[in-house]
């Protein structure tokens, strides 16, 4: 793990800082985010709707297009999932069944070990490797299309978070291994919603309940401790430390899209590593869902000599992973030219900078299935009760205002990352300055920084525009 | 419980986890051969037990000493076998499927998808012109249902009943 501690002005503005409103100061939100009931009452029916769509994944029809759960999963859960996470952060975590199947078994048999060192120390490339891993085997066994082998997938997590909660203390499962958990805390640094200790408060306190919990409430799970937490890429928002702490110093406000972004403090190679590699799944996705893969699939089989799609995929694979971290590696070289950082360096923490990018290629690649294939989840659930409707269109809007929205959010995702490049530019130049460094040359340094990133941002923005103007396939 | 039966335990469930997951996934396809007045075709599916639903294939033409043949006028229909009783599914009723095959870039070889609606035998016609000379190979093949796979639901639910109860047994020891 590296971290760089290279220390960082806090440049939000006092006026933005005021403008940030605490949820908490709202008397019926505080009374619900402390009441028993939550985060039950979202838990329970998820999990009931969980529970239904395994079984139809498993036992159901087994082709996708009259699959309730292939729907309920792949053309609703995952579309709405990067859109939740901008929105409320890591809420879905919370809601998550996982999550609950993980806290229910620890609480009847669980043996509350302590996270072993290697999980911690590597839990963020084992998450890493199964991203890829879970994507590499989704295209070439085809998990997604069909039905039985997206069911074996929620069978194998489930059998993983049981064996994690009943060996390891609190969310383990979450926290280190949880390859959603990854994306999740990727894309809820770009979130909206923030949860924190107030600084004055907490450098007073003694007790420490919201990290320890109390005997009515466990401490938190995701093994976060507000008084020091600057980030709400662990954070669940499940309220424990609301209901917790003796000095209701925790508030939970709304910030811009993209604000934590700003001032990494600590940036870390394996964050960074993550966010440059969804860019890369992203365009996998893409072009395996375009009608124009067959032709650079018989391309390749020719180059390779071999029609075996494993090789041809991989291969594949690997070129589409490679290019998005060549193309942050030469651009991380470049800026080194202007602000004197290391490679390294440069790459952990302008890596961030693509976090928004990654989540409009994510919310505009799903938004084709949401909207060209969103009848399907009514369709299917129609076929439970007997109503067949074969042949009618799944579409909600046409393709054509699909497209239209998927260059919108593109272009969204694009000046958010160019705007978040500036940001880490101007916030890591600020130690420089302090020590009165000529204006001119910083100012110049800032822009060549500035600059190489934002033509990397615009060079992604372009391929993603690229792949969504061709026609793609359906998941159904 | 030891740090040394926690690896023991997670070793164990990766490699039953590993192992299911090939199961369930990685097959290493099934082919039918058939040779007909010296010309082999051999009929290959991408999944080693084939299921009802879309399936894709390929089919390569070759010589008797397997050097790749260069034939014209391919033509491919799939059909349930006639020849058995099929109740009352409603495939008796339907013509041949006339398929849609794309040549490879390897010589003699062709790729297609073919939607195998119900389980049972069914056969893969391929008629084609050799040497101008019209010819055909019927390869016939059988089709699984694709309903649920009990003894892999059955192996997760094995493992998780395994784990719980060696949790409990271990929570009780640490009690007492």
């Amino acid at each position: 793990m590296t971290d760089f501690k290279t220390p960082f002005k806090d440049d939000l503005t006092a006026s933005s800082k005021k403008k940030e409103k605490d949820l908490l100061k709202n008397k019926n939100f505080a009374k619900f985010i402390k009441s028993k009931w939550y985060p039950g009452v979202f838990q329970w029916p998820v999990a009931v709707i969980f529970a239904f769509i395994v079984f139809e994944l498993i036992v159901g029809p087994s082709e996708a297009h009259d699959n309730f759960g292939t729907a309920g999963t792949w053309v609703l859960w995952w579309p709405l999932l990067p859109i939740l996470l901008l929105l409320f952060g890591r809420f879905w975590c919370i809601v998550c069944p996982f999550g609950l199947l993980n806290d229910v078994v620890q609480k009847f048999v669980g043996n509350n070990k302590p996270v072993p060192k290697f999980l911690k120390k590597y839990g963020i490339w084992i998450i890493d490797i199964t991203f890829l891993m879970i994507t590499w085997s989704d295209h070439v066994w085809g998990v997604v299309e069909n039905p039985r082998g997206s069911g074996i997938l929620l069978l194998m997590i489930t059998t993983a978070v049981i064996l994690s909660g009943v060996l390891f203390e609190r969310r383990t499962w979450c926290r280190y291994l949880c390859f959603l958990g990854g994306l999740s805390g990727n894309y809820s640094r770009a979130g909206m919603v923030e949860l924190r200790g107030t600084k004055e408060i907490c450098a007073t306190c003694t007790v420490a309940s919201c990290y320890k919990g109390t005997k009515e409430v466990p401490g938190c799970p995701m093994f976060e401790f507000p008084k020091t937490m600057d980030s709400s890429a662990e954070c669940n928002l499940c309220g424990n430390c609301v209901k917790n702490c003796p000095n209701n110093s925790i508030t939970i406000k709304t910030r811009k899209p993209t604000q934590e972004l700003w001032n990494i403090k600590k940036p870390k190679f394996e964050v960074a590593f993550l966010s440059i590699v969804i860019m890369g799944i992203v365009f996998v996705q893409n072009i395996t869902m375009l009608k124009v893969w067959d032709k650079i699939l018989a391309s390749l089989e020719q180059a390779l000599g071999t029609t075996n799609y494993y090789i041809t995929f991989t291969v594949t694979f690997f070129i589409a992973m490679f290019i998005p971290v060549a193309l942050l590696l030469i651009t991380s070289l470049i800026a080194k030219t202007f602000n004197k950082t290391s490679l390294k360096e440069n790459f952990a923490r302008f890596g961030y900078a693509v976090i928004p990018l990654d989540l409009a290629g994510h919310i505009a690649h799903n938004l084709f299935h949401l909207l060209a294939e969103g009848k399907s989840v009514f369709y299917t659930a129609g076929e439970l009760f007997g109503l067949d409707s074969h042949g009618a269109s799944t579409a909600l809007v046409p393709n054509s205002t699909i497209q239209a929205l998927q260059f919108i959010i593109i272009g969204i995702g694009m000046v958010g990352s160019i705007y978040t490049a500036y940001r880490l530019a101007k916030s890591s130049q600020a130690d420089n300055t302090n020590q009165q460094v000529d204006t001119q040359v910083m100012k110049k340094k800032l822009f060549g920084t500035c600059s190489v990133y934002a033509v990397l941002m615009i060079l992604l923005a372009i391929l993603n525009i690229l792949l969504f103007s061709l026609p793609m396939a359906m998941r159904m | 419980m030891k740090p040394k039966n926690i690896k023991h335990i997670v070793f164990a469930l990766l490699l039953v986890l590993s192992f299911s997951a090939t199961a369930l996934a990685a097959t290493t396809g099934s082919q039918i051969t058939k040779e007909v007045a010296g010309v082999k075709a051999t009929l290959t599916f991408d999944n080693e037990k084939l299921k009802t639903g879309s399936n894709i294939f390929s089919i390569t033409f070759s010589d008797e000493s397997g050097n790749p043949l260069s034939i014209e006028n391919l033509q491919v229909t799939a059909d349930m076998d006639r020849s058995k009783d099929m109740g009352n599914d409603g495939m008796d009723k339907k013509e041949p499927m006339m398929l849609d095959l794309q040549k490879s870039s390897q010589e003699g070889v062709y790729t297609g998808q073919v939607d195998l609606t119900n389980n049972g035998k069914w056969i893969i016609n391929a008629s084609y012109d050799l040497q101008s000379q019209p010819q055909s190979i019927a390869l016939d093949f059988d089709v699984m249902g694709s309903g649920p796979n009990w003894l892999i639901i059955g192996g997760f639910g094995g493992v998780i009943l395994l784990i719980l109860v060696i949790a409990v047994i271990s929570k009780k020891s640490k009690k007492a």
